[in-house]
């Protein structure tokens, strides 16, 4: 998938912890795992909107898109 | 609601287990007598009955035998088929993987192996008019045609139903 989430990135700029991101966002670890291994099938506008207030950043910081070199052309 | 979850899982992997010990159970029994009822028609020694009929084998040609001997080892590997899905399926929900694609899998294997029971039922009133009995008449069975489309069917639908859940649980 062209979606890139760069959670690990954020995660490393606030020198955050995945556990306790996933405490303050109010989500489990396990489907923080999911979301930063990039196996996420979606997510939630609420899960996205605390994710940036906690990491006080925005979505664009999270997500970004990167087009698949084969589908250049 | 947890534990009275858990205590339903606890109920499913424990019935499943003891339906795939008889399932293990039949696996061997049917191999056995499949593996005798194979060198019995085909040596001659035996009777076949179909449809309330019976037929000695010992009047009948070597081709014909060993023909008839290889439908019989066919309805045989059916018979194992069904068997070895069921226990397979049987052990995925003992370990509580009751909504996997894997058990999707071993449910669709187990309407495949039930259209093929049907398959043979056909093959076997075919051999028989060819060979044994031609003057008689057989009646066909084709329930197990009906059973496989449906268990078929239900396959499909559990699959697209994994799907949904999975969709479901990888939303975060």
């Amino acid at each position: 998938m062209p979606i890139i989430v760069n959670v690990d990135v954020m995660l490393a700029r606030r020198k955050m912890r995945l556990n306790s991101l996933a405490e303050l966002v109010g989500i489990t670890p396990q489907n923080l795992s999911v979301l930063k291994a990039g196996r996420a099938r979606a997510i939630r506008f609420s899960t996205l909107d605390r994710l940036c207030e906690v990491l006080d950043c925005q979505p664009s910081d999270l997500l970004s898109f990167e087009r698949n070199s084969d589908s250049t052309g | 609601m947890q534990t009275e979850n858990q205590a339903k899982l606890q109920k499913i992997k424990k019935v499943s287990s003891i339906l795939r010990v008889i399932c293990k159970g039949l696996l061997a029994l049917f191999t056995l007598i499949g593996l005798g009822c194979v060198v019995c028609v085909a040596s001659g020694t035996g009777s076949i009955n179909y449809d309330s009929m019976n037929f000695s084998t010992a009047e009948l040609t070597l081709g014909t035998r060993l023909m008839l001997g290889a439908v019989t080892a066919l309805t045989f590997g059916v018979l194992l088929k069904c068997c070895y899905h069921l226990h397979q399926l049987f052990g995925n929900y003992s370990r509580g993987e009751i909504f996997t694609r894997e058990s999707v899998g071993q449910l669709r294997n187990f309407g495949i192996a039930s259209l093929l029971w049907g398959v043979m039922s056909f093959l076997w009133i075919l051999s028989l008019a060819l060979t044994a009995q031609p003057m008689k008449s057989f009646q066909a069975h084709f329930d197990a045609f009906g059973i496989g489309a449906i268990i078929i069917v239900i396959a499909w639908f559990m699959d697209m139903a994994v799907d949904l859940r999975e969709e479901n649980e990888l939303t975060i």
